[in-house]
């Protein structure tokens, strides 16, 4: 018989709380490097998220403390079926995909990023034919500049690579 | 005199094009989010509060009020006929609206939809003018204690209604009070957690951090889906005549509309109980209440228009705790009071004695927009639904480059967006794991006012823990805490023993 409960995504979940864990150990560690006066509330809040996350994990322990947990603090339905409740089909890829945003942001600022990734999303991605991505990507492009830096006034970041090819 | 002077301040702020320009825009902004399950009234207002930084404050708050008021209205569009509910209150529409919408009835059960939904809100914007006057009073006798009491009981209430996530509702809520200490502490004047980052000196900012954890999330969760909402083009089609007969109907079912108003707008004055529980409820009563019971769930029309009407009436009962205590009631009000504190506008006792001038235009606005919304549903409800034919290839970038861009432009701060970014990853990592995101944004929002109100505390109590038991109301906002944090457990025992009784032969 296993220790812990048998449910989908049962690796990730146990993950889960030993992240917030250590988040909450590591809150309440550093919390100590201020005066008791500043460090009330703080504490307050990492010791009891400390004992929310020790209860989620023995709620999720295949043992009569477990179930009992489980039970009486509303776990009557299993967590792990996500909030929308419908499976997403690369989960990891979606990960990667938006700090690469990110980062292409910050090296070519937001308007070629943005034609880019929207070329990229319909034409590799989605069913699109290159020639409809291309004009949706010209289009998202130019409603952006239009709508934040002629009719908004924003001056737009042209990220550090950009940037100064642009001025120069 | 002051009460008449702030009314008039009030519509008089309404008065020109310009605001009712905005009005309209953020009433059709707000249908279109409403449409796209996922996105809805929160990501709209997070998306659009870096561009009313330019704006007087009651321009925002009209933008802003046309975007909520509208949401719900065009959520039952997808929700009758595609069997997929645009925002989460409108899951109940789906019980009855589908199946109507399978008997090639569907423009009756839209047309009935958004006249129950557009009555709802009026009467849900009636109860909040009603117990304005006496929140006023409630606010002015609530001191420190209280207020702590109170944003606790909100945190504890919002946890709850996240139905067997409750635990991972108060960790989440935990979580957003400790990022909420992050930066520079008005108590003490200390800088806390910044790690020596002098971006992290101000704290997590609100904006930035919402429009992650609800539009990039989202974003991240549709296009990793694929596909788009809809497959079908012929499910988007609606006959006219029968929207007008669903209006008459909705019309002649008066009191299914009263009845489903009175619960949402009471459901909704309850911090973080929501408009799911509203139309949920609305939906029970009417089915256990209404003459044609048999036909729920195969088409009954009462079906549609009770739900309808509770969850857009509960906008304004959502508001009272919003403006009166500061405390919001759902993840869209924690990202409106971002809104307001973004243009210098303090939610909470201040709002209600220095500035009802706001109140009064966030009320009129709400009103317009409710009407609006309900006429362009009416007449647009096929348009609206040929949104849910849109690629989440092609939908993605585009809702991505407006967020992104929109969290810089607010400080012109490349960090923002990273921490956006950010925001984003750890929202989509509560959808998958099953951790509530609700409650991380009432959180961040009440971090400060839970820690100032119980410093103060502290204070007045001269350390003893006490001081929260000394009045009647902090009393009652124990016995309210308690019942909060022991419901969960009740409610499972409760299951558990029906489940153990043995049922009668048939």
């Amino acid at each position: 018989m296993s220790f812990f409960l048998r449910s989908r995504n049962r690796t990730a979940s146990l993950i889960s709380i030993a992240v917030l864990g250590a988040f909450a150990v590591l809150y309440v560690h550093f919390s100590y490097d201020y005066e008791p006066k500043v460090r009330t509330f703080p504490l307050i809040v990492g010791f009891a998220m400390i004992v929310f996350v020790a209860l989620d994990f023995i709620s999720h322990t295949n043992t009569a403390l477990g179930r009992l947990v489980g039970t009486l603090v509303g776990m009557d339905k299993p967590p792990e079926g996500g909030e929308t409740g419908a499976p997403t089909a690369s989960p990891i890829g979606a990960l990667v995909w938006i700090p690469a945003y990110g980062v292409l942001v910050y090296l070519f600022g937001f308007l070629a990023t943005a034609g880019l990734y929207m070329f990229i999303s319909m034409a590799v991605f989605g069913k699109s034919a290159p020639l409809r991505a291309a004009l949706w990507s010209v289009l998202l492009v130019a409603v952006v500049y239009v709508f934040f830096e002629v009719a908004l006034g924003f001056r737009l970041f042209q990220g550090i690579v950009l940037g100064p090819l642009l001025a120069g | 005199m002051e009460v008449f002077a702030t009314f008039a301040e009030g519509l008089y702020n309404l008065a020109g094009w310009w605001a009712l320009t905005l009005l309209a825009i953020g009433t059709l902004i707000g249908l279109v989010f409403g449409v796209v399950p996922g996105l809805g009234g929160s990501a709209a207002i997070a998306l659009l509060t870096p561009i009313t930084i330019s704006m007087q404050p009651f321009e925002a708050i009209i933008l802003m009020a046309g975007v909520m008021s509208s949401t719900a209205t065009s959520g039952a569009v997808t929700a009758i006929l595609i069997n997929t509910p645009g925002t989460a209150p409108n899951a109940a529409t789906v019980l009855d609206g589908y199946p109507l919408a399978k008997q090639g009835r569907a423009g009756y059960a839209i047309g009935a939809a958004a006249t129950a939904s557009g009555i709802g809100g009026l009467l849900g914007i009636g109860f909040l003018i009603c117990v304005i006057p006496i929140t006023r009073e409630i606010v002015l006798a609530f001191g420190p204690p209280e207020f702590f009491l109170m944003a606790a009981l909100g945190l504890c209430a919002v946890a709850v209604s996240t139905e067997g996530k409750f635990l991972r509702g108060l960790i989440v809520a935990c979580f957003g009070l400790a990022v909420a200490t992050v930066g520079f502490d008005d108590v003490s004047g200390e800088v806390r957690y910044t790690f020596d980052s002098m971006y992290l000196w101000d704290g997590i900012k609100l904006v930035p951090a919402m429009i992650g954890l609800f539009a990039v999330a989202e974003m991240i969760h549709l296009w990793s889906k694929g596909g788009s909402i809809s497959e079908d083009p012929s499910n988007t089609k609606i006959d006219f005549a029968q929207v007008l007969e669903g209006v008459r109907e909705a019309v002649r079912r008066w009191p299914v509309v009263l009845r489903g108003s009175a619960i949402g707008a009471g459901v909704g004055a309850l911090p973080g109980v929501g408009g799911t529980v509203a139309a949920f409820l609305a939906y029970t009563v009417a089915a256990q209440s209404d003459k044609n019971r048999a036909n729920f769930g195969k088409g009954e029309i009462a079906g549609v228009i009770a739900p309808e009407s509770a969850n857009n009436a509960k906008e304004g009962g959502s508001l009272i705790p919003t403006l009166a205590f500061g405390i919001p009631g759902s993840a869209e009000m924690a990202v409106f009071l971002g809104v307001l504190v973004l243009h210098g506008l303090s939610p909470g006792p201040t709002i209600m004695t220095q500035h009802m001038d706001v109140v009064w235009t966030l009320i009129f606005a709400t009103v317009i927009a409710g009407v609006l919304g309900m006429f362009v549903t009416l007449f647009a409800a096929s348009n609206i639904a040929k949104l849910t034919l849109i690629e989440s290839r092609t939908l993605a970038p585009i809702v991505l480059a407006f967020a992104l861009i929109g969290s810089y432009s607010l400080n012109n701060e490349i960090m923002d967006v990273a921490l956006t970014i950010a925001f984003g990853l750890i929202g989509f990592a509560f959808m998958r794991l099953g951790y509530p995101r609700l409650t991380f944004p009432i959180a961040l929002v009440l971090g400060p006012i839970m820690e100032t109100s119980f410093f103060q505390s502290m204070i007045i109590g001269d350390g003893s823990l006490a001081v929260f038991l000394h009045s009647w109301p902090s009393r009652i906002l124990v016995a309210l805490l308690v019942v909060a944090l022991i419901f969960p457990a009740g409610r499972v025992l409760l299951k558990s023993r029906r489940r153990r009784r043995p049922q009668p032969a048939e």
